[in-house]
């Protein structure tokens, strides 16, 4: 299975190459160069999870990996103009994993740890940001560009830069409770946490980032202002999706993956243009008919799951193919630090919600483990960090970046070591069984 | 974004999706299947109407048609690998000797005759040899040649011995109007300066087909031994992008090249070849509902000179089917009268809103005035056609009613 992987993605390789020598080097052909790119992604991608399975680490990383070496940081097969165009790819698949993570929440069956749940989201929020708010209080007086601030200026940027570590990953989590078939109670318990935290994320970032923009006047963005059509424009698509979907299996039925397929695509492309989150499209798409549908989320999840392995592939190849190596490396000490600092501070909050909660210690410290991953909405954040705080926006958006990065790689492994810890994993089961 | 605007997006949207879901319907569906109906001319017509009123609206721009082109070399090279399965050499085996010269007749016949009746109102409309006459005219023969094979309803009557092969000539249909457009993609090739292979377009005739059996072979290889069906699946969509990209990238017919792909997959020994043509039929429909959607944004129904190309496309192809139909029955004294069987073979097969697709959306020269009247010729054509040949139905239906007292 390894060689033939291994010589699917040097066949697949060597076409793409040869493709794109039909252009001088640094063009591309719009769309065409788009198709050629997912194509090439998603078949390495899903022979990468092969190697992954061999190597007994998450696919996930295996996905990532694919997109940073295929990437234009160091193969350069995909290319940084090619990028933008698979944003396409990338909000619908976003969409598709929120919308899959809704479906799993159900409220009812979550009722008896929902005081567990609220308490380890905040804590967990509150320790992490307070710990990273220090470290980067101390970083802006060592980085040239944060060097001559006053303490109130100083105070705003730490404060953007931990409120943006502070988020989780709900792409990864569902992509690893869907690559191992889990189910139980660390796996809700986590997809609960990392979707509610992330809620509170985007408000916080919100409110974070209007007192950004009080203390650095004439920096872009909109802060405020731009929060309440985001949010709850973006809850009230969903909500409209799912009921769109609730009608459509209770009226049609048939090929109901690939509907829920389109609509998310249409909620990404029109997300866009309205400036609406697809990640609370499909989120509330899915909450909803959950918890408030007789269908329930489980029956669209089970007839979308065909197209989730698809999209985790493509998705993470793409958010791995993003990464801009060379930033990282020129700020990884601080990325590093900022990370352990992270991981530290949701540990210390996990412990302590975990004695508040009644959890046991050794639920606690798994818990931990799958809430270090990061991925969609902390690299949104970083980029609206770029996009509206200059000149420090740039140089603290890529330490963050960089953290992020690090999180990216080594969460989805322990989290994965988590869940088989548990016992939660089917997948592994399975494997052992046939062993 | 405006609040008018933003307005007309959530319109749009809620019209796309409540037409989807009509679309899909089992009772749509149903009705279709009973009269013998058309995607083109049911569920499709709404999507066309829908991709002219975006354009009004002002949602479907240029800037949105080129951010939504990945999706449409997708689409394109799924719809092409769906047809390229068709192809299947083995059924074509099981088809009687004197078929060949009868397929051949109802395939090229309506294509020489809408060539000569569209080029001679092209030139009398203004559109001369070298300002894209030939090119307009390729496509509208490549629209000509295909068949839907909706109305069998008609041979199964009585001369149910015959459905096989008017399956079949659709089939063949199908080929020709993907070779004429894979014709189109060679001789109109885009700019050569800003490419580092220059070739002549012998060499790219070749590469169509090398590229096609290469990716055939490759789509093969990688499905072969799968037996999970989500990898399956993601496999297929990547072998599908890939085929489609590559194509694209060098300037060739995406449905050309995948269906040849298509093709070649299908012709090798595959142990779950039905499970990937279900799955590849299974997506087919609402890619055709897309590029109808698009093409409805090139549609200009306010343009007289569509209109009557549009009845000259649909006259003259209707004459050469009828012309092919009659000859045929010469040859082979065993096929059907000629009234059913013609009629059999009159509705405009979907294959032809991909040729339109490709005209209009891909190579951007959607807003020629030549390709808008091309466009509105097909839709105009379709459903003159149908029209006509419901009509028909309907009266034979009235007759067998009366004869057998029902």
């Amino acid at each position: 299975m390894i060689t033939r992987a291994l010589l699917t993605i040097a066949g697949v390789a060597a076409l793409t190459y040869a493709t794109r020598s039909f252009v001088p080097q640094g063009a591309t052909i719009t769309g065409s160069g788009a198709a050629l790119a997912f194509g090439f992604l998603l078949i390495v991608a899903v022979q990468a999870a092969h190697l992954c399975d061999a190597a007994k680490i998450p696919r996930l990383t295996g996905y990532i990996l694919v997109g940073i070496f295929f990437g234009p940081d160091v193969i350069g097969l995909v290319s940084r103009k090619m990028l933008p165009d698979l944003a396409l790819v990338k909000g619908t698949a976003v969409g598709l994993i929120a919308f899959l993570a809704g479906c799993e929440l159900n409220m009812r069956r979550l009722r008896p740890r929902l005081r567990a749940i609220g308490t380890a989201s905040v804590l967990t929020m509150i320790a992490a940001a307070l710990l990273l708010f220090a470290l980067f209080y101390g970083i802006t007086h060592i980085l040239p560009a944060t060097a001559g601030y006053t303490t109130v200026q100083r105070i705003v940027v730490a404060l953007v830069a931990a409120n943006v570590l502070a988020a989780y990953s709900p792409a990864v989590v569902v992509g690893i409770l869907s690559e191992t078939k889990a189910a139980g109670p660390l796996s809700e318990t986590t997809l609960s946490i990392v979707v509610l935290a992330d809620l509170i994320i985007v408000v916080t970032y919100a409110l974070s980032s209007t007192f950004g923009h009080i203390v650095f006047p004439g920096s872009g963005g909109g802060g405020l202002a731009l929060l309440v059509p985001h949010l709850f424009g973006s809850i009230a698509a969903g909500a409209v999706a799912g009921g769109v979907l609730a009608l459509y299996v209770s009226r049609i039925g048939a090929r109901s993956g690939i509907f829920t397929f389109a609509l998310l695509f249409i909620a990404a492309e029109a997300g866009e243009a309205l400036h609406l989150n697809p990640l609370l499209i499909g989120l509330t798409a899915g909450l909803l008919l959950e918890n408030v549908t007789e269908i329930g989320g489980e029956r669209l999840a089970h007839a979308a799951s065909g197209v989730a392995m698809p999209t985790f592939a493509i998705f993470f190849a793409v958010v791995g193919a993003e990464i801009p190596l060379g930033a990282f490396f020129g700020t990884a000490p601080f990325a590093l630090a900022a990370a352990m600092i992270r991981g530290a501070g949701i540990y210390a909050g996990a412990r302590i919600a975990g004695r508040v909660a009644g959890m046991d210690a050794t639920f606690t410290r798994r818990l931990t483990l799958g809430l270090l991953p990061q991925a969609g909405v902390a690299i949104a954040l970083v980029a609206l960090l770029l996009a509206d705080f200059s000149p420090w926006g740039r140089v603290v958006g890529t330490i963050v970046l960089g953290t992020i990065i690090v999180n990216q790689l080594i969460g989805p492994v322990l989290f994965r070591n988590a869940i088989i810890a548990a016992g939660e994993s089917r997948h592994e089961a399975e494997r052992r069984r046939l062993v | 974004m405006d609040a008018p605007h933003v307005a007309g997006v959530v319109i749009a949207i809620a019209v796309a999706a409540a037409l989807a879901v009509l679309g899909a319907h089992p009772r749509v569906r149903r009705w279709e299947r009973r009269f013998g109906l058309t995607v083109l001319a049911t569920s499709g017509f709404p999507f066309l109407l829908l991709g002219l009123l975006f354009r009004e609206l002002g949602v479907l721009t240029a800037d949105v048609l080129a951010h939504l082109r990945p999706l449409f070399e997708f689409g394109l090279g799924w719809v092409g690998l769906t047809i390229g399965t068709n192809l299947n050499l083995r059924r074509f085996d099981r088809l009687s000797p004197s078929a060949a010269p009868v397929i051949a007749l109802t395939t090229l016949l309506p294509i020489l005759f809408t060539a000569i009746a569209c080029s001679l109102t092209l030139t009398w409309l203004g559109v001369v040899p070298g300002k894209g006459l030939m090119r307009d005219a390729l496509i509208l023969m490549a629209c000509a040649a295909v068949s839907a094979p909706a109305n069998l309803e008609l041979l199964l009557r009585r001369w149910r011995s015959s459905t096989h092969l008017v399956i079949e000539m659709t089939r063949i249909d199908q080929l020709a109007a993907l070779a004429l457009l894979g014709f189109v993609a060679i001789m109109f090739r885009p700019d050569r300066t800003v490419t580092l292979w220059h070739l002549p377009r012998s060499g790219w005739f070749l590469m169509t087909l090398g590229l096609g059996a290469l990716l055939g072979i490759a789509i093969f290889l990688l499905v072969r031994n799968v037996v999970d069906e989500t990898e399956e699946l993601a496999l297929l969509l990547g072998g599908v992008a890939l085929a489609a990209g590559m194509a694209g990238y060098l300037a060739l017919a995406v449905a050309v090249v995948c269906a040849l792909a298509g093709a070649v997959m299908i012709n090798f020994p595959l142990k779950r070849s039905e499970r990937i043509v279900r799955t590849l039929r299974e997506v087919e429909r609402p890619i055709y509902f897309l590029f109808l959607f698009v093409v409805g944004a090139a549609w200009r129904p306010d343009e007289w000179q569509g209109w009557v190309l549009g009845i000259v496309f649909a006259a003259s192809r209707a004459y050469g089917k009828i012309v092919a139909v009659r000859t045929a029955a010469r040859i082979d004294a065993e096929l059907p009268p000629w009234k059913p069987f013609a009629v059999t073979l009159l509705p405009e097969s979907t294959i032809a809103i991909v040729v339109l697709f490709s005209a209009t959306a891909i190579d951007g020269s959607g807003a020629t005035p030549a390709v808008r009247w091309a466009v509105n010729a097909v839709i105009v054509g379709s459903m003159l056609t149908e029209a006509a040949v419901q009509a028909y139905q309907r009266r034979v239906r009235l007759r067998v009613a009366e004869e057998t007292g029902a």
